[in-house]
């Protein structure tokens, strides 16, 4: 059944997907440089609605690029419309995400599906977040099955995690990845393979922020945009910045307010927010995301701002309160002495909460995510540092899961010990 | 007797009526049992004197009759004509019950016997009221029922115009899939390899994945 031939036919059906919590990036080798992407969700539409009647199509879930011809009424959406890959982990019981993995998966497959005879199924590699629990992985390779069940579509299958695929991509073999999502945040330490004992998780991501951004519009007399999640994000990647000291940078901006005043108009809508007196909380915004320690956020959690806390999610302990200096700190010091070093020289920071502004009229005061992160280390004494901003970072992983693919052979089997190789289908 | 019997049956049979062979419960051998022109039925009891001189036959009686209301639409009973001044009559009134009076010349009816609605027909009128009633109800939401399809047409008019309007101002926006003729997939040369793949230090290590056990062993 196998031979010779069979590396060169993987090489040429290798198929990366990457499960991502926002979207969900996807596509064969042959993409080139820039995999397809959907939002990684899924719409249940009402049967009972008139719409769906005079649709006339029968579709239990709908995902993909056809998902905004079927959304019926706002109140509907927060049980109709899933994104189940919020936080990188789906509930072992939430029957209805795990059914929107198998849609889009197929969705995926389906839609590179080649004609040509030879065609024997895709080499897939798959990638899921570094704290993804066993079960995530059995579950993935459970719908694979199902999806073959139905047509052939999967001839091997692998489950990588994400922050191996991006040192993949990033040709670093030994390094320390910093992913940062909407939910929390990983420390992996990657040499040649994933370092596990080694892996830090903090309960802290992109959403945090967005909270304190909320805050900050309510302060600021716009409370009612701080209601809508899509726009506090927007203000947020538009208007938060990361200081160089957070007093400092305060000081400046209170001294210096023209500085940081900006009019903020939300696209699309007639809508500007001007933060006025309290633009120098933009600085907040940025710092919060890094180190949430500072006095000054104690006044925000009074009020009632949820805090990061500690908490035990699948097989990982999450902390709330740790600052991503610390928790590198932490991550690479469990890995062997003579190791370390060549971690620190090699920090890898991916994923969107990473991505902030550095107006150049501000420069000296606001920095950018890799700055920041060599400043927390110094400041714990550690100042042999190199850390890189990944480029790319939405196609990160998708690039990693195809190179891996590609390389690793196809006779090195899956192993549920070292969590590496090929299941094969048939 | 028989002959007395035969006349009151005469008198009420000349109204018109019609003599039924029906049981009822306190049904003596010389009660009658009459249907009108209605078809309302009517009881006739022949009271002996005896059962008139005695009250708590009497009462016994009426008791008995007016427990036929449900049954029957008249109640009369009958007795003679010496009688029906001696007789204490209100207790007939009061149970609705007609009196008859008779003797060798006559057969008249002094008091007339109030009109009861049977059992059945009370149902009858209650079904026929709830009936009504559920008629009149289902009207009414079919009457909605009707106006929210006018809504729903007229919705579903104006949702067809604006596709129209749509298609013939653009073109379709949305391509899901990729027509299957067009994927042909062709192995990456030298020429066209994806960059993150060239100068790759992790292809070398990736390729030896499960070779370096089978080398150890």
């Amino acid at each position: 059944m196998y031979g010779m031939n069979e590396e060169e036919y993987k090489k040429i059906y290798v198929f990366g997907a990457d499960y991502g919590t926002s979207d969900f990036k996807y596509g064969p080798i042959a993409c080139g440089e820039k995999p397809e992407k959907i939002e990684n969700r899924g719409y249940f539409p009402d049967k009972s609605s008139i719409m769906y009647k005079i649709t006339g199509i029968e579709k239990d879930i709908v995902v993909g690029k056809d998902i905004p011809l079927y959304l019926e009424a706002r109140e509907d959406l927060s049980t109709r419309l899933i994104y189940p890959m919020r936080n990188g982990i789906i509930d072992k019981n939430d029957e209805k995400s795990w059914r929107i993995v198998k849609e889009i998966s197929k969705y995926a497959l389906e839609s590179f599906k080649p004609i040509e005879e030879k065609f024997k199924g895709f080499y897939l590699v798959a990638s899921l977040s570094a704290i993804a629990p066993k079960y995530m992985y059995e579950k993935l390779f459970e719908i694979y099955d199902d999806i073959n069940k139905e047509e052939k579509l999967i001839r091997a299958a692998t489950i990588i995690p994400q922050t191996l695929a991006v040192a993949i991509s990033h040709k670093v073999p030994t390094c320390v990845v910093v992913e940062s999502g909407h939910g929390n945040t990983q420390v992996c330490p990657i040499s040649r393979y994933p370092i596990r004992n080694a892996i830090l998780a903090i309960n802290r991501g992109g959403g945090d922020a967005n909270a304190l951004t909320a805050e900050i519009l309510k302060d600021s007399g716009y409370g009612d945009l701080a209601k809508e999640e899509i726009v506090v994000r927007k203000i947020k990647e538009d208007l938060g910045l990361v200081p160089r000291d957070l007093d400092k940078a305060i000081e400046y901006a209170k001294k210096n307010p023209e500085k940081f005043i900006t009019k903020y108009k939300i696209p699309g809508t007639r809508i500007i927010v001007n933060l006025d007196n309290y633009s120098w909380t933009r600085f907040l915004i940025g710092e919060y995301v890094f180190n949430p320690n500072h006095e000054i956020f104690q006044s925000y959690f009074r009020r009632g701002m949820p805090k990061p806390s500690d908490v035990k999610i699948g097989d990982f302990y999450f902390r709330g309160m740790l600052d991503f200096g610390e928790a590198i700190a932490e991550s690479i010091e469990k890995c062997p002495v003579e190791l370390q070093p060549y971690l620190y020289k090699q920090i890898l920071l991916s994923g969107g909460n990473f991505n902030w502004n550095v107006p150049e009229q501000l420069k000296d005061i606001a920095i950018d995510s890799a700055t920041k992160i060599k400043l927390l280390l110094e400041e714990k004494g550690i100042k042999d540092t190199n850390v890189i901003l990944t480029e790319n970072p939405q196609f990160s992983v998708w690039r990693g899961c195809i190179v891996y693919g590609y390389a690793v052979p196809y006779d090195y089997t899956w192993s549920w010990d070292r969590m590496e190789g090929w299941l094969k289908y048939y | 007797m028989i002959f007395l019997y035969e006349k009151i049956k005469d008198y009420f049979l000349s109204k018109g009526w019609k003599e039924l062979k029906k049981e009822f419960k306190y049904k003596k051998e010389l009660d009658f049992i009459f249907k009108d022109e209605l078809d309302s039925i009517i009881f006739v009891r022949i009271l002996s004197k005896d059962e008139l001189i005695d009250r708590n036959s009497l009462l016994e009686n009426i008791l008995e009759l007016f427990s036929l209301k449900e049954e029957v639409n008249k109640i009369y009973i009958a007795m003679p004509k010496v009688y029906v001044s001696i007789i204490d009559s209100s207790p007939f009134e009061e149970y609705g019950i007609g009196i008859i009076s008779y003797d060798e010349k006559k057969v008249m009816e002094i008091s007339p016997a109030k009109f009861f609605k049977t059992k059945s027909k009370i149902e009858e009128e209650k079904m026929e009221k709830l009936i009504s009633f559920e008629t009149l109800k289902l009207k009414e939401e079919l009457d909605n029922i009707k106006k929210r399809l006018i809504n729903l047409e007229e919705m579903v008019q104006s949702l067809n115009n604006e596709i129209k309007i749509l298609k013939s101002q653009s073109k379709p926006i949305i391509e899901t899939k990729i027509s299957k003729e067009e994927i042909i997939i062709t192995p990456p040369s030298s020429e066209n390899i994806p960059s993150f793949l060239k100068d790759n230090p992790w292809i070398e290590i990736l390729a030896k994945r499960g070779r370096e056990e089978k080398i150890a062993v």
